[in-house]
């Protein structure tokens, strides 16, 4: 009877396959139309292209302001062209700034370099003209975290490297490199998140040809990875749709023929998770293929724990709540909440630190960052899988023990 | 007649005699449902239970069948026995003990208990305990032959009516070859042919030795039943057709 059961298990979810066709119709459009407007819009259009930075520095070090400008510069090469240009006093700059003649002004301390090389980190100020753009919004976000970066390791390292060469001290860039080693990696964790986020900031990694071909595949990697995983979420919707709550004389008789419900719940479980990995591993595979990604074991294995996570999650809803409609409603808008926490709609570095925070507790965000890093050629860790594995356990779990709580706490 | 015990050990039982039930207990939330229920059934007999709406009929047939498990009280020890001819079975399992795969009683329930999203063939496959091989002996067995299911069988219940979901939902429940029939209100909500026609059909059951228990409100099954049963505040006792008539009307 058991092997039977999985089969009906398989052969009844098989009746989502129109739905969930109608769903891939439906949502492919739509998450086509926002990935590439999204990427398109967001970034390219309304970027300010030519942004002109001022920088105002009054210090002793130029040689590291300049370092760090260009570093700044070439970080930022794609999204923003900066035509940077120096002004000695702040007040001028800000004028100029709302005179309209800048769109940015960053204003180094005099003692950026000591508070580096003495383990502190001493800010600069970025001044944007208009903020009342979106693109002005991520402009700001993205010079603040640029200025910050500057006093990151590598920053320093480079600066360190600079000065003591100019001053005819090859010799000793290997210890003072060295030394700064031991300066300041604290700042090497947001440097990590930036570098996450700043992939769609194309040109990040300088060392990277930053052709137009090359930056608009990085510009769409972020969209691609979270686009997809929001559609294979949306599609569950529809497979949750033609998920029915357990029949109670079905039960009853399963039961009488000495069916154990908690065997029953796992092939529940794993006869709709056969399905709908099913539909969406040749999806994953046509995808992955088409958009230039790659398929790669890693892509696949984030999209069949991603099935099964929804799978596990729609069977938990349709329990516990009245209707299957209820069911519906609830993963909609559970999925939309969840995919905007985690960085899938517009990227972390954007969002405010309460969500960031939020963020930690739920999978998508691991899940994201794991299809992120294989993109761009980094392997996929356990890390990133395994949060989502424990909200799949908990979902089943969970769904079993209401099913039990129901079936065998008795009948009025 | 095969019953499987737990064990896997399989006991013949083909003179099944009588069917005893003594001192079963049930309660729903410490709310006690049912109180020390007994009853004897001799084999070939239909065995009708009466009673007033929500008095506890599905629930005893839920907890014969094995749906739901019976309770231990203090001072009640539930015993159900299978018998035959020459020796007694006690069934310390009951039926419905937990992976006791019996083939014992075939369970029909009040409400429909098929798969929408399968064909009847797989309802009944699903519900089949046997060979896939052996699937088509069993469609021929005389009580499920006599269902007349052959040409729903690739129907969807979906487009069936009341009557043929409900002739199907018993040969669920018989497509294993049980010697007890265990039916909640059977004819319910269904039209006068049908009834005709599901009481044809149980005579000709007990008539081959089949025992069927089942919960009615309707006055013909009452007239034709061997055994008559009154659930009352609890309790299950015997009574015959003028009794509860009058149990009935007043």
């Amino acid at each position: 009877m058991k092997p039977r059961l999985f089969r009906s298990e398989f052969l009844r979810n098989l009746s989502c396959v129109p739905s969930v066709l109608a769903g891939i119709f439906l949502f492919g459009i739509l998450f086509f139309i926002l990935i590439f407007t999204g990427s398109k819009i967001l970034y390219k259009t309304d970027a300010p292209t030519k942004a002109r930075v001022l920088f105002v520095y009054s210090g002793e070090n130029e040689n590291y302001v300049d370092m760090a400008l260009t570093y700044l510069k070439d970080m930022t090469s794609s999204q923003a062209s900066l035509d940077i240009s120096n002004r000695s006093d702040k007040d001028e700059a800000l004028n100029e700034l709302s005179e309209g003649k800048a769109d940015a002004v960053i204003c180094f301390s005099d003692d950026v370099l000591q508070g580096i090389m003495q383990d502190k980190n001493i800010p600069a100020e970025v001044y944007i003209r208009s903020e009342d753009k979106t693109s002005s919004f991520f402009f700001k976000e993205m010079l603040s975290s640029g200025v910050s970066l500057l006093s990151s390791a590598q920053a320093s390292e480079m600066a360190a490297a600079y000065i003591l060469t100019s001053k005819g001290k090859e010799n000793d860039v290997q210890d003072s490199l060295m030394q700064v080693d031991l300066i300041d990696y604290s700042y090497a964790e947001k440097r990590n998140d930036l570098f996450k986020t700043s992939v769609l900031i194309p040109g990040t990694e300088t060392a990277v040809d930053t052709s137009d071909a090359v930056t608009d595949k990085l510009t769409f990697i972020y969209y691609l990875n979270s686009g997809f995983i929001l559609f294979i979420s949306f599609l569950s919707i529809c497979f949750c749709q033609t998920l029915r709550k357990d029949n109670r004389a079905y039960m009853d008789c399963l039961k009488s023929d000495g069916m154990d419900i908690k065997l029953y719940c796992l092939f529940r479980f794993c006869g709709g998770a056969a399905v709908f990995t099913l539909i969406t591993t040749v999806l994953g595979l046509i995808f992955f293929s088409v958009s230039g990604i790659g398929v790669h074991p890693g892509n696949l294995a984030s999209i069949l724990l991603l099935s099964v996570y929804s799978i596990a999650s729609c069977l938990f809803l349709t329990h516990i709540t009245s209707s299957v409609p209820a069911a519906v409603m609830i993963k909609l808008f559970t999925e939309s909440i969840f995919m905007f926490v985690s960085g899938g709609i517009v990227p972390l570095a954007f969002l405010p630190e309460v969500i960031k925070s939020l963020s930690r507790i739920l999978p998508h965000r691991y899940l994201l960052e794991g299809m992120m890093d294989i993109s761009i050629g980094l392997d996929l860790r356990f890390s990133h899988l395994f949060p989502m594995i424990i909200y799949t356990i908990l979902f089943y779990l969970i769904f079993t023990a209401s099913v039990i709580a129901k079936h065998e706490g008795g009948r009025r | 007649m095969l019953y499987t015990k737990p064990s896997d050990e399989k006991v013949i039982t083909n003179n099944i005699s009588r069917l005893i039930l003594k001192h079963l207990y049930y309660a729903y939330k410490d709310k006690p449902v049912l109180e020390d229920i007994s009853f004897e059934v001799f084999t070939g007999s239909l065995s009708v239970i009466a009673g007033n709406n929500g008095c506890g009929k599905s629930t005893l047939l839920s907890v014969l069948s094995g749906a739901q498990k019976a309770l231990k009280k203090k001072d009640h020890k539930t015993e159900f026995m299978i018998c035959s001819a020459d020796t007694e079975i006690p069934d310390t399992y009951l039926i419905h003990e937990k992976n006791g795969s019996c083939t014992v009683a075939g369970y029909v329930p009040q409400e429909d208990p098929l798969l929408p999203e399968l064909s009847v063939k797989e309802n009944l496959l699903l519900r089949f305990k046997g060979k896939n091989a052996e699937f088509k002996k069993a469609l021929e067995l005389p009580p499920v032959k006599k269902l007349d299911i052959e040409e729903l069988l690739n129907k969807k219940p979906s487009v069936l009516s009341g009557g043929m979901k409900k002739r199907v939902s018993i040969a669920c429940a018989l497509i294993n070859d049980p010697q007890v029939l265990i039916l909640d209100e059977p004819s319910a909500s269904l039209d006068l042919s049908f009834k005709n026609h599901l009481r044809t059909f149980i005579k000709e059951f007990t008539k081959g030795n089949g025992t069927v228990i089942m919960s009615s409100h309707d006055p013909d099954d009452f007239r034709s039943a061997d055994n008559l049963f009154l659930l009352k505040d609890k309790m299950l006792s015997p009574t015959d057709y003028d009794t509860l008539m009058k149990e009935f009307s007043s």
